[in-house]
């Protein structure tokens, strides 16, 4: 039987609470740990993990079949060497630990759910993007750069929702463009030549 | 410490890839927001990769989102109406396109719409002044309507027959129709125009020593292409009795379909010649009710009642076949069933628009009755009003449309 469903097995026999209570150090930081690892680990049968590191110098312990399932960059650093499992941990210097936490949040949400139907998926998409704008931008960059294909679809689909349907003056606002760079002359014009859009 | 916001926008591959999944529409509002993203968006490669994105998710052909009705006989307006496709994109369209012309000297119309460009036809009514700045003889314009005008193309009527003694007359055929050929996943941007004139019979008289030479009535054929910047004319047996009407263009051909004869033709814009259309499957009382073209398939509907089938012909243009089948008879407008009053008038078809199963918008018939265009649903039956023309005659000019980015100037 795949670990992986050995996982969920034992995830699904424990009682919620008990989550609170697994907690244990690492690398200096303390890192909640679902109950299904430490009982695996005590059966002497770890899932192999990875260390991720923000910029606050927290560290994220992780499965590594979860991050290398979505993350390309952190796939290909698995894949050429670079990371060893012993020592190391991948530095995300320009990643903070809230956004990396959502990040990883994602990741395994839809590595252990992927066979879950179309319409739960979406519906936890929509309560996962549910952050304030500031947020969602750190969220894009953080995908961006760890290249999460699907995160950066939804996240793009997302913007692409909040511009639909706004006049000009909203859309400067909800990007925060103070400054237009038009001309006096060629903000009249385009005022003349779109008038529904403004 | 810049905002978050202000990281992503300031970011240029971030905001080009926020940009390239808007709807062209909203691209197009965009140019409008600031200077930055405007010059973003003119830069050459935006417009081709944002085509190529909208054409992939398509597969190769795009929807329309309106059609294009041209008001002739409102003949100071010239412009061609704008009806929208689906109600969402009622409030924020401009009305109609038309060009920016002196109206009193020169007359316009919409030849054909290809791929988001437009080919209009401008006639001088009467002598142009000799102060006019725009003193231009009969000639063709090619642009895109949904970006600014400054981007247009002028071509000036081809030359009339070279043998004959008044040399240097323009292409006067009786009856004209021309035709814009625009494939624009091609790189790098072309496009060419074909010309079908009906020619009338005349004399030409070359002296008392020579005689009279009788040029019959016939057909020619006129290409200009934009990678040879010229006109020629295109020699190739023509089909036995072809006349020059309205035809239908689809993926690079100009077809027309005649029920007898079995005489359906098309002309091949690449190989410059004429081929036969497969014979429809004979039909009691047949008439040719729509012929019409969307998202390169040909749609052909022959029955006047109010049950029929929409045949279309397949890709490989080996036959056609009964793709759908409609019944008029069940129709509701959103709140009750509507019938139709058989007595009066009978419907006209405007347009089949189809959609693909995993698109939002379902697949509708665009009809015409009573001075009303509508639209009818083939998935749920539904009747809406798209707009009312106040006219009782079947509006004869009718162009499918969806906005583009690319733009085709003088280079």
């Amino acid at each position: 039987m795949e670990l992986l469903c050995i996982r969920q097995w034992i995830s699904g026999l424990l009682p919620t609470w008990l989550s609170a209570w697994c907690i244990k150090p690492v690398g200096g930081a303390l890192v909640r740990q679902e109950p299904e690892y430490i009982l695996l680990a005590l059966m002497g049968s770890p899932l192999k993990k990875i260390m991720l590191c923000s910029s606050e110098k927290e560290i994220f312990s992780v499965e590594e079949q979860v991050m290398v399932q979505h993350s390309v960059i952190i796939n290909n650093m698995i894949e050429d060497g670079s990371y060893n499992h012993e020592e190391s941990k991948i530095p995300l210097d320009c990643v903070d630990s809230k956004t990396l936490k959502k990040v990883i949040d994602y990741c395994t949400h839809h590595t252990h759910h992927h066979n879950d139907n179309q319409e739960d998926l979406e519906a936890w998409d929509a309560q996962f993007l549910n952050v304030d704008s500031n947020g969602l931008y750190d969220l894009l960059m953080a995908a961006n750069y760890l290249e999460i294909r699907n995160l950066l679809d939804l996240i793009y689909g997302t913007i692409k929702n909040m511009i639909k349907g706004k006049k000009i003056d909203e859309i400067r606002r909800i990007f925060n463009i103070k400054d237009h760079g038009f001309t006096p002359e060629e903000e009249e014009q385009n005022r003349k030549e779109y008038p529904h859009f403004y | 410490m810049d905002s978050p916001c202000d990281s992503v926008i300031g970011d240029r591959d971030l905001l080009t890839e926020i940009l390239l999944r808007l709807p062209v529409k909203q691209v197009i509002q965009c140019k409008c927001v600031c200077k930055k993203w405007s010059s973003l968006i003119s830069n050459t490669k935006f417009p081709y990769s944002h085509t190529c994105r909208l054409y992939h998710k398509y597969n190769n052909n795009p929807p329309p989102t309106a059609l294009l009705v041209q008001n002739f006989a409102d003949t100071k307006a010239q412009r061609a109406s704008i009806v929208p496709l689906h109600a969402n994109d009622n409030n924020d369209n401009k009305m109609f396109f038309h060009l920016d012309l002196d109206g009193c000297n020169y007359r316009s119309s919409i030849m054909h719409s290809c791929n988001g460009l437009l080919l209009w036809n401008v006639i001088p009514t009467s002598q142009p002044g000799p102060t006019s700045e725009d003193s231009r003889a009969c000639h063709f314009r090619i642009h895109n309507p949904a970006m600014s005008d400054d981007q247009c193309v002028y071509l000036d009527y081809p030359v009339g027959d070279v043998d004959s003694p008044y040399g240097d007359d323009i292409f006067e055929p009786f009856e004209l129709k021309a035709y814009l050929v625009f494939e624009p996943l091609k790189q790098p941007l072309s496009y060419k125009v074909i010309l079908f004139g009906q020619m009338n019979p005349s004399v030409i008289y070359y002296g008392r020593r020579v005689g009279f030479k009788v040029l019959n009535p016939r057909i020619e054929i006129r290409l200009y292409s934009s990678e040879t910047c010229g006109w020629s004319e295109v020699i190739c047996n023509l089909p036995d009795g072809l006349r020059v009407t309205e035809g239908v263009y689809c993926n690079g051909a100009i077809h027309w379909f005649r029920l007898d004869h079995d005489n359906s033709v098309y002309f091949d814009t690449n190989r410059l010649c004429f081929d036969k259309l497969p014979a429809v499957p004979s039909v009691d009382d047949s008439c040719v009710k729509y012929f019409g073209e969307c998202r390169g398939r040909l749609h052909l509907i022959l029955s006047d009642t109010l049950e029929f089938d929409i045949w279309e012909l397949e890709e490989d243009y080996s036959s056609w076949v009964a793709r759908y089948r409609v019944n008029l008879n069940r129709m509701h407008d959103g709140e009750s069933a509507l019938w139709w009053n058989v007595s009066s008038n009978p419907f006209s078809v405007l347009s089949f628009v189809h959609r693909q199963e995993e698109e939002e918008e379902n697949s509708m018939l665009v009809l015409f009755k009573n001075g009303k265009i509508m639209s009818y649903s083939l998935e749920d039956y539904g009747l809406r009003v798209l707009c009312k023309v106040y006219r009782d005659e079947v509006p004869r000019s009718i162009h499918q449309y969806f906005e583009t980015l690319l733009c085709v100037g003088n280079s």
